[in-house]
């Protein structure tokens, strides 16, 4: 059920508020030993604020976003018994809105990852085949989500880690505009990457979720305070989209995605045939090419792993992190790089790159060059949005990978991080909206467009769910 | 620059630098993926990057909040995770007896 249906119903008072979060608990254990969903289970509560814009609604939460008194692990040995004594900033919003957090939900560990195969707790699964990955590293969330589990949940994207489990597990998925959403209460990656969203089953709940999180916070002094008012997404979260949205609606289809040497063609002609239903209801595409889209990945990883390695650094089992020697026993230089031998393997090669970057005569010759091919980067993506309204390109232009795949074949995740990398570098907003769903083969659309406008994004997405791909009608029966 | 040899030395270097101590199956992985890493990420170097400056936060221009002190009612509780001894927050030893 979606919960935009659920909270109508209330309101109707056709049922209870605390109906959702019955049974939950059960439903839970039966799934989670499929899928490996949760990492930290929340008691449902039923002393949530009632007659609120998502009282009773049951929502999961990415294991990286802190929870008073609900453990915070970000599925790493290092913080296995970290019990946060503060809420984010997005969780207070959804708790002060009725939400109920119902758990905290597996990952890729710190969110270094890109199939949520890196977790300390064990990989997550993929309701739609369990044999493949789910897509990381928000990929318990996802799986909550895609099993059925909860309408929404929460998931955090540095270089697509919401958009990509949200493609290969066929739901939705928003990274909004760098600012737009407090990162309060993020355990930190990449500070100028790193970005809190909204997953869900279905758009219009997407949109609700989006509302109730998004805006201005103090704490956050990165956030932004001149955008579309929240009220405004929460409005619109019950409505259907314009019905002329797609009308002269201007796409500029992305080449490179489509032509990239390991894109699955299966997954491109797909693709493309709902390219063209898009004009068929009135949309006006044209293909447009930017060749730096292909070096985007590399860009990423100097920049990220260059970060990593310094928020990283407070893990030393002083101030954060197990520890499993004392100075006491040992001196101060061993005693931080014995404690930090906690981290898994991806957040250690990680870390031990970013540092090597960062050091004396490396710094100018990746990371200072880095920075600026993310400017030409973000200068060339806006060109091309001063004259579109989005960019367009698949979610995924592979299909999901087997869980056991290697990680190190760069090749193949060249092919999805040079898609999904770009809206972090530039700082902009992106969605992305299931098409169809498959067992091997889901396919969907990723938008990309200007800063602070997540509205256009939704209107379509409403439009594509409703008329498109008729996933929404779905939900609806 | 010169060219970067995957030596045992250049992995301590690393190792120091990452303040993380790898086992000795870690260090030969590492070497194996560095290898790799470096060379994808040599593509940077690529990049005709004339007329740009570089780009760090997408919002540079950051306000910062009253630094107003609040009140927890529950701090207590927290700390009673910790060793409470006598009124005081018992830490970890961060100096070595002499």
């Amino acid at each position: 059920m979606r919960a935009v249906d659920f909270l109508l119903s209330i309101k109707r008072g056709e049922i209870d508020d605390v109906k959702l979060i019955e049974g939950f608990r059960e439903r839970v254990i039966a799934e989670d030993e499929k899928y490996n969903i949760f990492i930290t289970l929340a008691e449902p509560d039923e002393a949530f604020h009632r007659k609120r814009l998502l009282s009773g609604v049951p929502i999961a939460v990415k294991d990286n976003i802190v929870t008073k008194n609900l453990r915070t692990t970000c599925a790493s040995q290092v913080l296995e018994n970290f019990v946060p004594s503060y809420d984010a900033t997005v969780v207070e919003r959804i708790k002060s809105e009725g939400g109920v957090i119902v758990g905290k939900t597996n990952m890729d560990e710190f969110a270094m990852g890109a199939l949520g195969t890196t977790s300390y707790f064990g990989p997550t699964r993929n309701p739609l085949n369990p044999s493949l990955s789910p897509g990381g590293s928000s990929s318990g969330s996802a799986a909550a989500i895609s099993s059925g589990l909860v309408p929404m949940a929460l998931g955090s994207d540095t270089g697509g880690s919401i958009r990509l489990p949200a493609a290969w597990t066929g739901i939705y998925g928003l990274k909004p505009t760098y600012g737009l959403v407090s990162r309060y209460g993020l355990v930190s990656y990449s500070d100028s990457l790193d970005q809190i969203g909204p997953m869900a089953s279905s758009i219009f709940d997407l949109e609700l979720l989006f509302g109730v999180i998004m805006g201005w916070d103090e704490k956050d002094p990165t956030t932004y305070d001149k955008h579309v008012p929240s009220e405004v997404f929460i409005k619109r979260a019950f409505m259907n989209p314009d019905p002329h949205i797609m009308r002269n609606l201007r796409v500029a289809l992305l080449k490179e995605p489509l032509v990239h040497e390991d894109a699955d063609q299966k997954v491109v002609d797909r693709f493309m045939d709902y390219v063209s239903e898009l004009e068929a209801y009135g949309a006006v595409v044209e293909e447009v090419s930017i060749p730096l889209v292909n070096k985007a990945p590399q860009i990423y990883y100097v920049i990220a792993f260059s970060d990593a390695s310094s928020n990283l650094a407070r893990y030393s089992g002083l101030l954060y992190g197990k520890r499993v020697v004392d100075v006491i026993d040992t001196d101060w230089d061993e005693y931080y790089m014995r404690n930090r031998k906690l981290f898994g393997w991806e957040v250690k090669r990680r870390i031990l790159l970013g540092s090597f970057i960062l050091s004396a005569g490396y710094y100018e010759m990746y990371y200072d060059r880095a920075l600026r091919a993310r400017a030409k980067l973000y200068d060339e993506l806006n060109k091309v949005l001063a004259k579109y309204d989005v960019i367009a390109t698949p979610g995924s232009n592979i299909p999901p990978l087997p869980l056991d795949f290697d990680a190190s074949d760069l090749s193949r995740l060249n092919a999805i991080d040079s898609l999904l990398v770009i809206a972090n570098l530039a700082g902009l907003p992106a969605i992305v909206i299931p098409l169809e769903v498959s067992t091997n083969t889901p396919i969907s659309i990723q938008l990309i467009s200007q800063k602070w406008s997540e509205d256009i994004l939704f209107e379509i997405g409403k439009y594509i769910a409703l008329y498109i791909s008729k996933l929404e009608r779905e939900l609806e029966a | 620059m010169k060219k970067i040899e995957f030596t045992d030395d250049f992995i301590k270097h690393l190792e120091w630098l990452a303040r993380i101590e790898l086992e000795d199956s870690e260090k030969k992985r590492l070497k194996e993926e560095l290898a790799l890493l470096l060379r994808y990420i040599d593509d940077v170097l690529s990049i005709d990057v004339e007329g740009y400056s570089p780009y760090i936060y997408p919002k540079p221009s950051m306000e910062l909040r009253e630094d107003i002190p609040v009140s927890d009612e529950d701090a207590y509780s927290y700390l009673s995770r910790l060793a409470l001894e006598e009124g005081f927050v018992k830490g970890p030893v961060v100096i070595k007896k002499k």
